[in-house]
């Protein structure tokens, strides 16, 4: 958190290898949270893609009370809230979604490569209703406190709780016999 | 395993990969919108960037960090004539700095009694007179051990998970700046100080040349017997590594070794601020 801190005020400073180093540091997690919440990898990576120019953006004007990761998460959470709100909006086909998320193709603006775990992984958790996931995603991803998981969706611990251990009883029998190997 | 503990790991284990030139290009973008925002960004009127300069975060953004690595395997010449360097020098170009970071690592006994080396970091900030540390921030291993803010000090457990707070002693009192060299030379002109020698040499990775002051005193009243190493930057003239020994001919390995030396002119206050971790006990003295 200190390490952040002095990255962020390195990059305020102009310091380009401190925003190489955040970008290089978060990006991966950041890729893979929102290909398990949104379940198609080139909206994930338009997500994520623009979490980070937006942050390029607003550094100056950004006062962390609490981590970075947080706040990049936060980020992150927010903008896949408001894919889905429009997605919904405008009945995008599902189906085309999945093509692209298991698709091996890697066209030239791939940027996130899939392991095949990982497409399984996004398959089952897309059966999932959005608020299990996002508990879900949160918890076993970035370790996140059901505490502020629950403030981040606006409700109380037992309600994320709850969320969790359906959401977990779900995705134990979608996935099946997929997490003995 | 739980089947809980199963998922997890299978999240875990769900590997994502990154494509090398797709991410060249994702950076770029990231970069170019920061230089759009940097370029479109009004002059500052020079009243206004007065009152900027007043914050303690802004004079650290405006300072120069110098940043100069201390690398292991230097070239010694091993001679103690004609060498251009006198403490005075080094005093002086160290004043201009308030503020330090130094990554290294220290000697501490194992359960068997044999001594092991664990890396810290410390954040600093000396007092107005530069004269005392008023704020520090010690990392061992990554957890913070002790932090001060100037009126109040946490001393963190990880062990049993306990914080001490405001229990004063052990913290650093001398300014590892200016006020480290000053007692040095006023210890040897005073004559408490009974070994002296100045060498030079190279740095082996970079090149560049290195001032080397080796010291010992024995008296009991200055923490003795002490025997220092000090690497010095001659460009400079800063410290940029240092090595202490409990004994007065740097003897066995040392106890301490600075291996790391950044300068500020300061650091910001929530370096100096230590979040109690969940479940801790807290001890307030």
């Amino acid at each position: 958190m200190v390490e952040d801190k002095l990255l962020i005020f390195r990059f305020k400073q102009g310091n380009h290898e401190a925003l190489r180093q955040i970008y290089d540091k978060y990006k991966v997690e950041l890729l893979k949270l929102s290909v398990v919440l949104i379940g198609n990898r080139n909206t994930a990576e338009d997500i994520v893609h623009d979490v980070f120019v937006k942050f390029a953006e607003s550094a100056d004007r950004i006062k962390l009370t609490g981590s970075l990761k947080n706040y990049l998460v936060t980020s992150v959470i927010n903008r896949v809230r408001n894919n889905l709100r429009d997605s919904n909006r405008h009945r995008e086909a599902n189906l085309e979604e999945v093509d692209l998320l298991t698709s091996s193709e890697r066209g030239p603006h791939q940027w996130a490569v899939l392991s095949e775990r990982l497409t399984l992984l996004s398959r089952a958790m897309r059966e999932l209703p959005y608020q299990q996931r996002e508990v879900i995603s949160l918890r076993m991803e970035m370790d996140m406190t059901f505490r502020r998981i629950a403030a981040l969706q606006n409700v109380s611990v037992n309600t994320a709780k709850g969320r969790y251990r359906y959401g977990i009883a779900r995705l134990r029998s979608l996935l099946n016999s997929e997490v003995e190997k | 395993m739980k089947s809980t503990d199963k998922i997890k790991q299978y999240f875990k284990n769900a590997e994502l990969g990154i494509d090398p030139d797709a991410d060249e290009k994702v950076f770029a973008d990231v970069f170019q919108a920061r230089q759009k925002i940097k370029e479109n960004v009004p002059a500052v009127p020079e009243n206004i960037w007065r009152i900027i300069m007043k914050s303690p975060l802004a004079k650290l953004a405006a300072a120069a960090v110098l940043v100069i690595v201390c690398v292991t395997g230097v070239f010694i010449f091993n001679r103690t004539s004609g060498i251009a360097w006198a403490i005075e020098q080094s005093i002086e170009a160290l004043s201009k700095y308030n503020a330090v970071l130094v990554e290294g690592s220290e000697s501490f006994p194992d359960e068997d009694g044999k001594l092991q080396m664990r890396k810290g970091k410390t954040w600093a900030v000396a007092n107005e007179n530069q004269t005392k540390v008023e704020k520090i921030r010690i990392e061992v291993e990554g957890v913070p051990s002790i932090i001060t803010n100037g009126s109040q000090t946490w001393r963190y457990d990880p062990q049993t998970n306990t914080v001490i707070k405001n229990l004063s002693y052990g913290t650093a009192e001398v300014w590892i700046g200016r006020r480290l060299l000053e007692q040095l030379k006023t210890f040897r002109e005073s004559g408490l100080i009974t070994k002296w020698e100045v060498t030079d040499g190279k740095d082996s990775a970079t090149g560049k040349r290195r001032i080397f002051l080796s010291c010992a005193w024995l008296d009991e009243r200055y923490n003795g017997p002490r025997s220092l190493w000090m690497e010095i930057d001659s460009q400079s003239n800063l410290l940029v590594g240092l090595k202490q020994w409990e004994n007065d001919n740097w003897e066995g390995p040392a106890q301490y070794v600075a291996e790391k030396i950044t300068y500020y002119e300061n650091l910001p206050d929530e370096l100096f601020e230590f979040e109690i971790p969940k479940g801790a006990t807290v001890i307030e003295h």
